[in-house]
């Protein structure tokens, strides 16, 4: 008697367990969406799937997401969007696209990079091309020169959101505490990192172990030694990687490190551990995107300390005061297989236009498309600031690991850290980059 | 007769359902792994055929670091074995050498086997930052600062500091498999042992670990796998940097997979580690430890 109860028991509980994970299997595949749900239950209405990487709560970002949103549900009443966002931090996002666009599982409308990080995706034929749908107005609504990232073969395969440029972020305060003034020149730079340096202050704020973080500074220096066109040049694979100039930006690097400029310890460190210190007022300097803006305005350590200027120009560079390091980068690409295209290539351009707005609200990003917003409500004036220099801009190029595919940009982020610490040469550097191209 | 031949349906049919899974979910995968291995792919594109083309890549002329990422995981073996088994053993010992609170210290060595890798990852992070990490600091504490190191990120010291995290999670997995080895050991060898005047040490070392001798084998080859397929912690701590010097393959084989977009050379690094699993661990049984029967 008593064995027989002992086995129903254990039967029961295999039974329950076995009930449980089928039953959890099936619900996560559903917990991964949550639905925007428009105003009208009409049973004609449009389904689209979206994924963005900018989660409620995470960053500066997510709220003009979530406003642009709310006035797509409204605007399109007759289309039901539903939401998955994951933030991209340790490359999660990216993974995650990667995966479902190989397996034919992408949404119809996703969030991508520009440049050579979508080539995989346009060369396999599963995202939508656009051209056909620019001719009724909508080309001249966007900033001449943002379309460049997004065009492959001089196909129109995306649209632009916001234009995001590297700026040198310097806190004022410190460098008047120190008696030095903002570096006009990369010889200012240097002594001024020397004389942060001295005084046990670490001038460069960086996150190693996130490689782009010190990518961005090499790209900058190569911005104003070879200037922003042969950059380009040399990306598209017209000019070599091979000149004085180039080699003139790594030694830069590897002088900077040498003196000391970086945190110690940088290649162990990530991005956010590495913004940590400049946040709290102890590192002067930050060269990153213009994204920064925002946090640095919510920030209350540095809010009305930091100016940001363009990385500066090197004595016998190749390299103008109004090139900068930077694009468009930033945009949502569409599933060719979406159901209903031109519904969704019409929620999709109101879409990036709205969010091309909010961004520029809230701080987040200087607009790709033209837009008339009265700035004089607008409260950060940092990047009110920046979108000032950068609408002086003649010439733009976006840091070389969007630009480049798959493992050329890999590779080019290992070069770079390897030359950071000297492992390599500026001669092995250049050469190394010979093949390289978008 | 009848019994044997009841017995074999009754086997084939408990059997089956754990194998049709396991058919599908794990075989056919290593099949379609060597498939793609043998593949110029991006993962999303156009597939061409190359043969064993990406395993030259590997081993001839490599470029890319896989061989010392090979050496790192074979060291962390070696490691893993030494730094692993050695405290398991002892520790085994000490908790059934019949003290008070063997249930509770039973339960806290295993506690960061079943920890999640990536809490665990985060924490040491957070012990090894070199400004404000609990390390740097107890060692400018007791004096020696000039102990102390970026850990994780100088690259002459990142492959010990990231061992020494995977080697001290999996102490206590290796703890419970030899304690239940020993809890095995009938008490009357232990009492016979005594009469004869053996003392504690001359019993571990005649008697416990003679008998344990198999578990320790399983052990070993769960330590060994384990090390060759070794990621999470890898990919946390110091995602293969700086400098390469913490790679290993299956972090090689993520990045090419997801980052340079070379799906089916990421491919032939997993076909790679499950040979190099399957060959040690045939190395490993060739010792067969003598068997005790009591």
């Amino acid at each position: 008697m008593k064995s027989r109860l002992i086995k129903a028991m254990c039967l029961l509980v295999i039974a329950s367990l076995v009930f449980g994970v089928s039953a959890c299997g099936s619900n996560a595949e559903k917990s991964g969406t949550s639905s925007n749900a428009s105003t009208q239950g009409t049973k004609e209405k449009t389904e689209l799937t979206l994924w963005h990487v900018w989660p409620e709560g995470t960053s500066a970002s997510a709220p003009p997401m979530q406003r642009t949103l709310e006035s797509l549900s409204k605007k399109f009443p007759d289309v039901n969007i539903s939401v998955d966002a994951i933030a991209d931090s340790g490359d999660s996002y990216k993974t995650k696209i990667k995966a479902a666009v190989a397996a034919d599982e992408a949404p119809d409308i996703f969030f991508t990079w520009g440049g050579g990080w979508s080539q995989a995706f346009v060369d396999s034929g599963k995202v939508l091309q656009l051209d056909s749908y620019l001719n009724d107005g909508t080309q001249d609504k966007i900033v001449k020169g943002t379309l460049s990232l997004l065009t492959y073969d001089d196909k129109v395969y995306a649209l632009p959101t916001s234009v995001n440029v590297a700026m040198l972020y310097c806190n004022t305060e410190l460098f008047e505490q120190n008696g030095l003034e903002l570096p006009k020149t990369y010889e200012d730079l240097v002594n001024v990192c020397k004389a942060f340096r001295a005084k046990g202050i670490t001038p460069l704020s960086v996150g190693g172990k996130d490689k782009w973080t010190v990518c961005m500074y090499h790209n900058g220096l190569a911005l104003k030694t070879a200037g922003a066109q042969y950059c380009n040049d040399a990306l598209a694979g017209k000019a070599t990687f091979d000149t004085p100039q180039i080699k003139k930006s790594v030694e830069m690097l590897q002088e900077l490190y040498k003196i000391g400029a970086f945190p110690e310890g940088a290649l162990g460190i990530n991005r956010d551990e590495g913004n940590v210190p400049f946040y709290e007022g102890q590192i002067p300097m930050l060269y990153n995107g213009s994204w920064e803006a925002a946090d640095i305005y919510k920030s209350e350590k540095v809010k009305d300390k930091i100016k940001a200027i363009n990385m500066p120009v090197v004595a016998g560079g190749d390299g103008v005061e109004t090139d900068f390091l930077g694009g468009a980068d930033q945009t949502f690409m569409i599933n060719a297989k979406t159901a209903d295209k031109d519904k969704t290539v019409e929620v999709y351009k109101y879409m990036l236009e709205e969010l091309s707005k909010e961004r520029y609200i809230d701080g987040v990003g200087a607009p790709a498309w033209k837009i008339n917003y009265d700035t004089s409500k607008m409260e950060n004036k940092l990047l009110l600031d920046i979108v000032e220099q950068y609408s002086k801009a003649t010439n733009l190029t976006l840091w070389w690991n969007t630009v480049l595919t798959g493992k050329n940009a890999q590779d080019h982020e290992d070069l770079v850290i390897q030359a950071l610490v000297g492992k390599i040469t500026p001669d092995q550097f250049a050469a190394s980059h010979r093949n390289m191209k978008r | 007769m009848d019994r044997t031949l009841r017995d074999k349906k009754a086997i084939i049919i408990f059997i089956l359902p754990a194998l049709i899974i396991f058919s599908f979910v794990v075989v056919t995968s290593i099949v379609m792994s060597g498939y793609y291995s043998t593949l110029d792919w991006d993962g999303i594109g156009k597939q061409t055929f190359i043969g064993l083309d990406n395993y030259k890549m590997l081993f001839v002329n490599n470029t890319d670091g896989f061989i010392r990422a090979t050496g790192n995981s074979l060291i962390l073996a070696v490691c893993s074995i030494i730094g692993q088994l050695i405290p398991a053993m002892i520790l085994a010992l000490f908790i059934t050498s019949g003290i008070k609170l063997e249930g509770f210290f039973r339960n806290v060595f295993f506690i960061p086997v079943v920890l999640s890798s990536v809490a665990i990852g985060q924490l040491w992070i957070m012990i090894y930052n070199p400004t404000y990490g609990l390390l740097n600091k107890v060692l400018e504490m007791i004096g020696l600062k000039s102990w102390t190191h970026s850990w994780i990120g100088d690259e002459k010291t990142a492959l010990a500091a990231v061992f020494m995290v995977i080697i001290w999670q999996y102490i206590g997995y290796h703890m419970m498999l030899i304690y239940s080895g020993i809890k095995r050991i009938s008490a009357d060898i232990y009492e016979a042992a005594k009469i004869d005047g053996a003392g504690e040490l001359q019993t571990a070392l005649k008697i416990t670990i003679p008998l344990v001798l198999p578990t320790v084998k399983t052990c070993i080859i769960l330590a060994v796998i384990g090390s060759l397929k070794m990621f999470d912690l890898i990919y946390v701590i110091t995602n293969g940097g700086p400098l390469g010097s913490t790679e290993v393959p299956s972090t090689m084989m993520f990045k090419s997979i997801f980052y340079s977009n070379m799906y089916g050379y990421g491919s032939s690094i997993a076909i790679f580690i499950v040979l190099e699993c399957l060959v040690l661990t045939g190395l490993i049984n060739l010792f067969k430890p003598k068997q005790y029967t009591y």
